[in-house]
């Protein structure tokens, strides 16, 4: 297990590297830089002085092994147009948010997901089973950023239960975490019911029915175990989509997290701090799939090398 | 052996295609989208409208669910409206009769829609009227029931107008085009790579396929959408570099499923056998392999449009996808949610054409499913 | 006395094609003590009839329509799901056919072991234990305390199956129902798991269902027996007078169906010699040949052609084959799978050397590496005296005409996206043999051969059961008009009706055509049947080379005489000796 884990976090050392190179190179090969499109400076002396103070005005190679050394000690530079303020602070004080936000709503998918998708297995193809997958495919179909304004519409606007934005008080965490969450407890409700209705077909069902354990003996000891791998080994793709989603989800409900700033960097193009964030980001999705993966070994013994 | 004595032989294809016309909510879906599609085709010669036309006089309307209303509108106007008005006003000038008794008998039997506009909409209480001339435009005082009228006459706007007054049905139907042509492309991009890369990989096996599996692998550990963020960023925001940049990231599980299916069809036993035959290896791969491939490919492609078709919305509605005039439902739901508490409707029906086109499409993708009898999971 | 009672039992399963009656009004009952066989091919409704009984069958579709069971005052088939609960695993304990799939793979061996004490008796979590460690020594596994603690995958097949056993037994239970437990198994697997069975009747005395398709491990076990076909018990009685006189032509067709040891046929019977079916009234019907002794007597007056043992055809000289085995990116070096390790034979035209070992050996490896199919890692084959081993596909394409191979695997073996015209005509047309319509004429004229119907042509394959299945790949293998033809395992995964038929097919086109065959099999009775000499494989290599005959009356090698002795006997005087000294 430990030999596991130290041999994926050295395998991820050379793909944050080649993702930093190549963000790096694409960014600064493109023509025009940080001050050159929207709104371009005119006066060719300040535009100096702001290159020279971003040290955009050395060669391209001597500015990346500068990066990477500034990287190594976890140093992502400045922000290009947060004037005063680093990438690192910027993060700092945002991830917390960001992060508290995709607890909540992996808290929601799992929650709603396995309910849904345990109830629909139990009897497949009946009114039980239609209706939480059909409320699922609703879930699927309709995107974050449809979902949160119609949450925005009914439970603010009209029946003014919450607030339509900010990240305050509790009550401010509910409706983003049912929106970001939504849509991953749809996934998770449908692979549920696939991974339980595939299990309970299996032969060692069928055993343990013969041992005469009741259903519910069968279904939580037997059958529910290898019924979540599927969800399991979906987890690291949802945690790469709960990021992403938090992008809209933040946009939409003027939450400060990183998701948000991210998006704004990217919309000015504020390079260091796309870089930075990017370079976090799958920094963090790797680890992520790293605890998955961990977990699904932890769950499934044949996985365990022997 | 009584099974022999059924008349038809058929094919795995043909009984698949029973199999799906059987399936209601696959049928249902395969007609939305076929609707959708030709109606977002033929968007020019439907709508009257077209999508960039502003009537900023006009401004959000509400929906009337039909074309053919006609006003008759008079009121008052401020000078600075009245400007406006004129400003955005390009077509030609008719001077009406200010009677109303003879101002419908002008417009009887005459069609004004583009020539006019409206002025009138609900939640503009503030109605207005002026004479329109071809030196210019005179704002009419404030007058009492009896007074100059002027038409100012407009088609109806099916699904309502966005503060610009843009017809938003007109806006639904060009965005489709854009947003469906972003899945159809996308796709077909992620197809394209995926295929070749995968069976590539399947069917040389060995060293070859390690290695280009290990760099799956490392691309799969990437942010996707982060990255496809950074590549709009990087280039233009221009439709192409869309397509290039969903295309570019959305191959990876196309490719480990083509790779499985050829790694797997080189495994059994009737390839073998072709082998044994003496047949020659490109013979193998039309005949036999691709042939049994398809299946996985198809369903997978179909399901791969929605993914693609959420993530071009999720970009424009971040503001990083389409750019406008241009606009895409991504990007009328982005414009609709700004204005949600005032007019909801521009938020509500472009996201539910894109959860019902979503909708079709998993549906008509999970009976492809069930119909070609393939297990396609999400790695 | 009577200790479990089936009357009028029916299970029909409603499909959307109509309703299929599984099991059709049976009745029969386990007497204390016993071995009940019952046996069958595969669809007679033999696993229904004892799931049924269990309350195992899945509903909907399937459906007890009628019929009784009683068991010591209960009715399973009447029973409330409670009650029945209370049953399974205590006083019903079963044990299934794939010792792979019915143990849970995420729990541990002794989780699974101790749970029918849990769920039953009120017992102490550590007296559960110390008596799964004592039914674990009791089935034969070493180190049992040890190894209970160990994952189903630690196990191998036959390991995995004695855990089963362990499982099912540790309530002591009155009845125990075995569903083709060694059908998974090798052989040698198959006779251990076997004595340990009847070891364990005797010793505890509990009464056995035991489904099989396989009659000898009937004659091997069981005290009555009873065969189904299509739903229906045929017949039933006393073990031996099911083997010495049975009355139904379907019991006689499957018994004599059956290559044997002994037996000298030179063309197998086959049920259809006995059976005589005809629809009357929507009802099937079943009648006996009544010439099918004399019919039979009659298809052995063929005389074999005889073999030139100087005309070598095949010669295969010092023959490996090494896979290498990846290890994990990090941890280096490579080893190596010995498949094929050094074998040398030859093989005189118009002869079959049969290969024999259990799942393995390398038989089926050494089969494709004559062919090319995968690359031998050194020695020589020698086709027709020349060299072709390791071959270039350019260089091999001639000698692709003249060699054939037939699969075990009837349903994989055929690209399902081709009409059987489109399979057949494929090698001809790529070897740019006639003209489209020759070909066509060809075609035909290869089904009728193979006993297949001109009319099938334009069909696919999924519309043809497994051993039409397996005449059209003799049909392809046929169509280059090769000299000779590797059968791997061609009649493995078949019912021994089917079976025979098959088998019989491939010995008529050998003689008629003069064919020249590698039969592999772990079947030492169809190899028997087949060939004229044989090979017997461990571990990659030739343990024992000769000729068939003298290596079943005599054989050299320890390993083959475990083979032979492994194999169930069927004969009556084995069953008389078997009941007479049993009890």
């Amino acid at each position: 297990m430990w030999k596991l884990i130290f041999f994926r976090l050295l395998k991820a050392i050379p793909v944050l590297l080649v993702i930093a190179t190549i963000t790096f190179f694409m960014l600064r090969l493109t023509p025009g830089g940080p001050f050159d499109r929207e709104k371009p400076i005119k006066d060719p002396e300040i535009k100096k002085q702001l290159e020279a103070h971003y040290g955009l005005d050395k060669p391209l190679s001597a500015q990346y092994l500068e990066f990477l050394g500034k990287l190594m000690v976890g140093d992502l530079g400045p922000s290009f147009k947060h004037s005063n303020r680093t990438v690192n602070e910027v993060i700092v004080k945002a991830f917390p948010v960001s992060a508290e936000l995709g607890l909540w709503s992996l808290l929601v998918a799992l929650g709603l997901g396995l309910t849904a998708g345990m109830i629909a297995s139990i009897r497949p193809n009946s009114f039980l089973d239609y209706t939480p997958m059909t409320l699922a495919m609703v879930g699927i179909c309709v995107p974050t950023f449809v979902m949160g304004p119609i949450l925005i519409l009914v439970f603010s606007l009209k029946l003014e239960w919450f607030n339509a934005s900010g990240w305050d008080q509790w009550a401010d965490r509910v409706l983003p975490a049912l929106t970001l969450g939504g849509v991953y407890a749809a996934y998770v409700a449908r692979l549920t019911r696939g991974g339980m209705l595939e299990v309970m077909s299996q032969d060692y069902i069928r055993t343990a029915r013969a041992k005469g354990a009741s259903e519910a003996r069968v279904l939580l000891k037997h059958g529910l175990r290898g019924g979540l791998m599927p969800v399991v080994a979906f987890l690291g793709p949802a945690v790469a989509g709960l990021i992403s989603g938090s992008f809209v989800v933040e946009t939409i409900f003027q939450i400060p997290g990183l998701g948000r700033h991210f998006v704004e960097a990217a919309f000015n193009r504020d390079y260091t701090m796309v870089m930075g964030t990017v370079l976090f980001f799958a920094a963090l999705i790797i680890l992520l799939n790293l605890l998955v993966d961990i977990i699904q070994v932890w769950l499934n013994p044949r996985l365990r090398g022997t | 052996m009584s099974e022999m004595n059924a008349q038809n032989s058929s094919s795995l294809w043909r009984d698949a295609w029973i199999r799906l016309s059987r399936n209601r909510m696959a049928v249902v879906g395969g007609a939305v989208l076929l609707t959708l599609g030709l109606l977002s085709l033929c968007a020019p010669w439907i709508s009257p409208y077209r999508y960039e036309t502003q009537n900023l006089e006009l401004g959000a309307t509400g929906p009337q669910l039909t074309w053919d209303t006609q006003q008759l509108v008079y009121g008052t106007c401020t000078q600075q409206r009245a400007q406006v008005l004129a400003a955005g006003y390009e077509g030609e000038i008719d001077v009406l009769p200010a009677d109303s008794t003879e101002l419908h008998r002008t417009i009887e039997g005459q069609d004004y829609g583009r020539t006019l506009w409206v002025a009138s909409a609900p939640g503009n209480t503030n109605l207005m009227a002026m004479v329109i001339t071809s030196e210019g435009f005179d704002p009419l005082e404030e007058i009492p029931e009896r007074a100059n009228f002027i038409l100012l006459k407009s088609r109806g706007h099916l699904l309502g107008t966005d503060e610009l007054g843009r017809d938003l049905f007109t806006r639904i139907l060009y965005g489709g085009r854009i947003s469906l042509m972003v899945g159809l492309c996308a796709t077909a991009v992620s197809l394209t790579i995926g295929v070749l890369f995968g069976a590539v990989a399947g069917f040389f096996g060995g060293r070859v396929d390690d290695l280009m599996m290990r760099f799956v692998d490392i691309l799969y550990a990437l942010p996707f959408t982060i990255f496809v963020i950074l590549l709009t960023v990087i280039f233009d925001r221009n439709i192409w570099n869309l397509f290039l940049a969903i295309g570019a990231v959305e191959w990876l599980t196309m490719s480990r499923i083509v790779r499985g299916q050829v790694l797997s069809l080189r495994k059994q036993e009737f390839v073998e056998a072709a082998i044994a035959l003496g047949i020659p290896q490109w013979r193998i791969v039309l005949r036999h392999i691709i042939p049994n491939c398809l299946g996985p490919v198809i369903v997978y492609t179909t399901l791969t449009i929605p993914v693609v078709m959420l993530l071009e919305a999720f970009l424009s509605f971040l503001g990083l996808g389409v750019q406008p005039p241009m606009s895409s439902w991504g990007l009328l739901i982005r414009d609709g949610s700004k204005v949600l508490e005032e007019f909801p409707w521009l938020m509500l029906f472009p996201g539910m054409v894109l959860a019902l086109t979503l909708f079709s499409l998993n549906f008509l993708g999970d009976g492809l499913r069930d119909a070609l009898d393939v297990r396609v999971s999400k790695d | 006395m009577s200790y479990l009672t089936v009357d009028n039992l029916k299970t029909y399963f409603h499909t959307r094609n109509g309703v299929v009656k599984a099991v059709d009004d049976i009745s029969f009952s386990l007497e204390q003590g016993k071995v009940l066989g019952i046996v069958g091919e595969s669809g007679s409704g033999k696993s229904v009839t004892v799931h049924s009984l269990m309350g195992l069958i899945p509903q909907p579709p399937g459906k007890i329509e009628g019929g009784s069971a009683r068991f010591d005052d209960t009715d399973l088939l009447a029973a409330d799901k409670q009650l029945l609960r209370a049953l399974r695993g205590k006083r019903i304990a079963m044990i299934f056919q794939d010792p792979m799939t019915s143990l849970n793979p995420y729990l541990r061996v002794s989780e699974q072991i101790i749970e029918p004490l849990i769920i039953h008796d009120n017992i102490t979590r550590q007296n559960a234990l110390d008596r799964a460690i004592k039914m674990l020594e009791k089935v034969g596994i070493a180190d049992a305390e040890k190894r209970i603690h160990s994952y189903p995958h630690e196990f191998s097949g036959g390991m995995r199956q004695r855990v089963m056993i362990a499982m099912a037994l540790i309530t002591d239970p009155e009845v125990l129902i075995a569903d083709e437990p060694t059908t998974a198994l090798d052989v040698t697997v198959q006779a251990q798991i076997l004595r340990l069975l009847q070891e364990l009747q005797d010793d505890l005395g509990v009464s056995v269902i035991f489904i099989t398709h396989d009659l000898g491990v009937i004659a091997e076990l069981a005290n009555q027996v009873a065969v189904m076909y299509r739903g229906k018990i045929v017949e039933q009685g006393e073990v031996l007078q099911i083997f010495d006189n049975p009355h139904h032509p379907y019991t006689k067709g499957l018994l004599a169906c059956r290559p044997r040891l002994e037996s000298t046929f030179k063309v197998l019977p086959t049920v259809s010699d006995f059976l005589e079916e005809y629809e009357k009234d929507g009802q099937l019907e079943l009648k006996e040949r009544p010439d099918a002794d004399t019919c039979i007597k009659d298809m052995q007056q063929i005389t074999m052609p005889n073999i030139d043992h100087s005309d070598v055809l095949l010669e295969v000289k010092d023959l490996r084959v090494h896979f290498p085995v990846r290890q994990r990116f990090f941890s280096g070096s490579e080893g190596w799978v010995k498949a094929v390790d050094g074998i040398s034979f030859s093989v005189p035209r118009g002869s079959t050397l049969g290969l024999v070992g259990e799942s393995g050996c390398g038989k089926t490896t050494t089969g494709r590496a004559i062919l090319n199919l995968v690359k031998p890692t050194s020695g020589r084959v020698k086709f027709a005296g020349d060299e072709i081993a390791g071959a270039e596909p350019k260089a091999m394409l001639p000698y692709r005409k003249r060699m054939q191979i037939i699969f075990q695997d009837p349903y994989s073996s055929l690209n399902p996206r081709l009409t059987i015209e489109q399979t057949l005509s494929e090698p001809m047309a790529v070897h740019k043999i006639g003209t489209a319509k020759d070909r066509k004429d060809r075609v035909v004229s290869l089904l009728e051969e193979v006993g297949l119907e001109s009319h099938f042509l334009r069909r696919y394959p999924h519309e043809f059961s497994g051993g039409q299945r397996q005449r059209i790949c003799v049909a392809r293998a046929l169509a280059l008009e090769p000299e000779f033809i590797v059968c791997d395992e061609a009649v493995s995964a078949m019912d021994v009706s089917v079976q025979a038929q098959v088998l019989n097919l491939l010995k008529q086109l050998q003689r008629r055509r003069g064919l020249t065959y590698i039969f592999i099999s772990h079947d030492l009775s169809v190899v028997k049947f087949m060939a004229d000499s044989m090979a017997v494989m461990e571990g990659g290599k030739i343990v024992e080379l000769g000729d068939s005959e003298e290596i079943y009356s005599q054989p050299k090698e320890d390993y083959t005489r475990r083979l032979i002795d492994a194999i169930p006997r069927d004969n009556v005087e084995f069953i008389q000796e078997r009941i007479s000294g049993n009890r």
